[in-house]
């Protein structure tokens, strides 16, 4: 990794701005946004466990752009970008696993559903992303582990729009559908709302990915100015680990 | 905020007002642990800036003082 990289620039800003919107969302989602006619208050569980479906899905597959990224270029920082980037999504779909759960359980009286396509699909994505932190771990050689961890999430990055595609064009329709290409169905006040919460997660998203780069590139820089002073003996070994080193 | 409170629609606190706190408070759980560990991680890095900062003050205390010498007298040096 070149000395010259930094994260932690402009990372004050966005946090004010996440904090903004999520404030904002937050704001709308409880004093703004209409009730709906046929959940009630439930509903309001869809502004928070879309978003952080549909960031930690998109975040898989821009882990993947990232691993292509260091596939291209050798460079071990996009394999570091990439690996953030996954880290972050599994805990966003962790996080609209348990979200989705509580709504299932409100609205359909069950926890989970195994007949209903989209609640499976997420399932399947998050457990194949859930083995690249082991795969990862597996491997010791530093390259090496870039390497096949790259190809791993390219490959399981492709499968999420193809995935997404599959349940679409799937009969049976039991999750509602409301969001759409064309626009969907959802009133103004309830778009807008969930539009910003969209934002304000994909803010959360980035700032996150920005504070751990920043974190890890400092761990780095310190590192490699201890073996500048003081020589290659007055380094330790990082040991094994998922993340690369 | 009270003003905001005012105009708020009553909160229905029955089963589906705990479920959608559930939800809410499960997102916020998981930041809140992710700043945690992320804020351990941090510390670690401090200690690893204080212990560089030592390593680096005890290599130069332990260098022969005619090496420092030479290397201030070496940038004393006149440039041609």
């Amino acid at each position: 990794m070149p000395p010259t990289t930094t994260y932690g620039k402009g990372l004050r800003g966005l946090a004010l701005a996440t904090i903004l919107t999520v404030a904002a969302a937050l704001t709308l989602i409880f004093f703004y946004a209409p009730l709906d006619a046929n959940q009630g208050f439930v509903q309001k569980i869809f502004y928070i466990h879309v978003p952080l479906a549909i960031v930690s899905l998109c975040g898989f597959v821009v882990g993947a752009a990232l691993a292509i990224g260091y596939l291209r270029t050798g460079d071990r920082k996009w394999d570091l970008r990439s690996y953030v980037a996954i880290h972050m999504s599994l805990i966003f779909g962790i996080g609209g696993l348990i979200t989705g759960s509580i709504w299932a359980k409100a609205s359909w009286g069950h926890w989970w559903v195994w007949n209903e396509p989209t609640l499976v699909s997420f399932l399947i994505v998050l457990l194949l992303f859930a083995t690249y932190q082991p795969l990862r771990f597996s491997i010791e050689d530093p390259e090496r582990q870039a390497r096949y961890a790259s190809v791993f999430s390219i490959v399981a990055g492709a499968f999420v729009p193809l995935n997404f595609i599959a349940v679409r064009l799937a009969q049976q329709y039991v999750h509602p559908r409301v969001l759409t290409l064309g626009g969907g169905n959802l009133p103004g006040a309830m778009r807008l709302t969930f539009l910003v919460s969209l934002l304000g997660v994909v803010l959360l998203f980035a700032t996150l990915w920005k504070y751990e780069m920043t974190t890890k590139n400092t761990r780095f820089q310190i590192r490699r100015l201890r073996r500048t002073l003081l020589g290659d003996d007055a380094i330790r070994p990082m040991g094994r680990s998922a993340a690369p080193s | 905020m009270s003003a905001l409170l005012a105009v708020a629609p009553a909160i229905p606190l029955g089963q589906s007002g705990k479920f959608v706190a559930g939800a809410y408070i499960v997102f916020l759980v998981l930041i809140l642990v992710y700043v945690a560990i992320m804020a351990v991680r941090s510390q670690r890095i401090e200690r690893e800036l204080s212990q560089l900062q030592r390593d680096v003050e005890a290599d130069r205390a332990e260098r022969p003082s005619g090496a420092d010498r030479s290397e201030s007298g070496r940038e004393q040096e006149p440039v041609l």
